[in-house]
């Protein structure tokens, strides 16, 4: 055991020396919080959009699908509860995107060149449920708009 | 730094904090240094590296001069950093590492590139450090403070707080248990 130890004092051992930064970019939020919390708020209008897949393209009716329609039907005959289905359809994705955006990015400003910088760190968990965030949103937002006008020019 | 010049500096920073700057350059390198021989990965030493000195700034104006010096209370900030990531991942350690690393963050950066080089240069290092990360973080601690940072047995006991005996008997029985393993 003796020579144990005498091997680990005589060990060499790496420096690990880098320079100071000159400024410590900490995130807003917690990376894998947002991220692990971005999941959840996607998972509801994931599982819309992949029921409304598979019933109008695969012609497969999913069970909670239906219930889920009923549901958001009854709620937009309430003036208040009408907002349920917006908030958790797009709401909360809107909220995922944030929370990630605000994990993974730094913002600064230099005054004194009159430059705005943004760092955004590479952690992809985060860029993915940011981008799955934006697409459900995308999507959402352009099935609302594309039925306004469908609405709109129909021929009265 | 010595005592002396450790409690003006206090006295300066706890007036106004903006000296923490002059803290900040002073340790940073050997904090950490400290963390990244501990985790052996450059992104997560940066982050925990950064969270010990950000409670550190957060924490200062409450530090009262007991005797322990402000390095080893950054040393104690820092392990329970360290700890706390062990203990979140205590059975995945290798693989966080190997997947935050290693596929991941492939942009340029040649501080990153010196330190792996160097690191790579001293392979025993690595062997031991590898059975090191294995062990429980309570042998963890004062192995890599004891055999990695070089501090004796007083400084170990000064920053985990703990009596000098009980990192004797800790540093024994970590070093039979590490023995074991690198004799495997």
């Amino acid at each position: 055991m003796e020579d144990f130890e005498k091997k680990l004092d005589r060990m060499a051992i790496p420096s690990g020396s880098v320079k100071p930064p000159l400024e410590i970019k900490l995130a807003i939020v917690n990376a894998q919080r947002s991220a692990a919390l971005g999941i959840w708020f996607v998972a509801v209008p994931c599982y819309f959009l992949f029921c409304v897949f598979m019933k109008y393209y695969f012609h497969i009716n999913l069970g909670l699908f239906d219930t889920m329609v009923e549901i958001m039907s009854d709620l937009d005959k309430n003036p208040i509860m009408k907002w349920v289905s917006p908030i958790l359809l797009v709401g909360l994705p809107l909220l995922g995107i944030t929370m990630n955006g605000l994990a993974i990015c730094h913002f600064s400003y230099k005054p004194e060149e009159e430059i705005f910088l943004i760092s955004v760190k590479l952690r992809w968990l985060n860029i993915a449920v940011l981008l799955l965030s934006l697409a459900l949103i995308c999507i959402f937002i352009g099935y609302v708009v594309v039925e306004n006008i469908h609405h709109n020019t129909r021929p009265l | 730094m010595l005592p002396q010049a450790e409690q003006e500096l206090l006295q300066k920073i706890q007036a106004d904090p903006k000296q923490f700057g002059a803290l900040f350059d002073y340790y940073y390198q050997r904090i950490f240094g400290y963390v990244y021989r501990r985790v052996t990965d450059y992104d997560l030493a940066r982050d925990i590296t950064a969270e010990t000195f950000l409670k550190a700034f957060l924490k200062i104006h409450a530090f009262q001069w007991k005797g322990i010096s402000i390095s080893s209370w950054l040393f104690r900030i820092a392990t329970n950093e360290v700890n706390q990531f062990f203990r979140k991942n205590k059975y995945k350690p290798e693989k966080l590492g190997s997947i935050i690393s290693g596929e991941l963050f492939l942009f340029h950066d040649s501080s990153r590139e010196e330190l792996e080089e160097e690191f790579r240069r001293h392979q025993e290092f690595l062997q031991v450090q590898r059975q090191v990360k294995t062990l429980d973080t309570k042998y963890q601690e004062v192995i890599a403070l004891r055999f990695f940072e070089g501090k004796d047995n007083q400084q170990i006991a000064e920053i985990l707080n703990k009596p000098e005996g009980t990192i004797k008997s800790l540093l024994s029985r970590g070093i039979e248990k590490l023995r074991i393993l690198c004799n495997q």
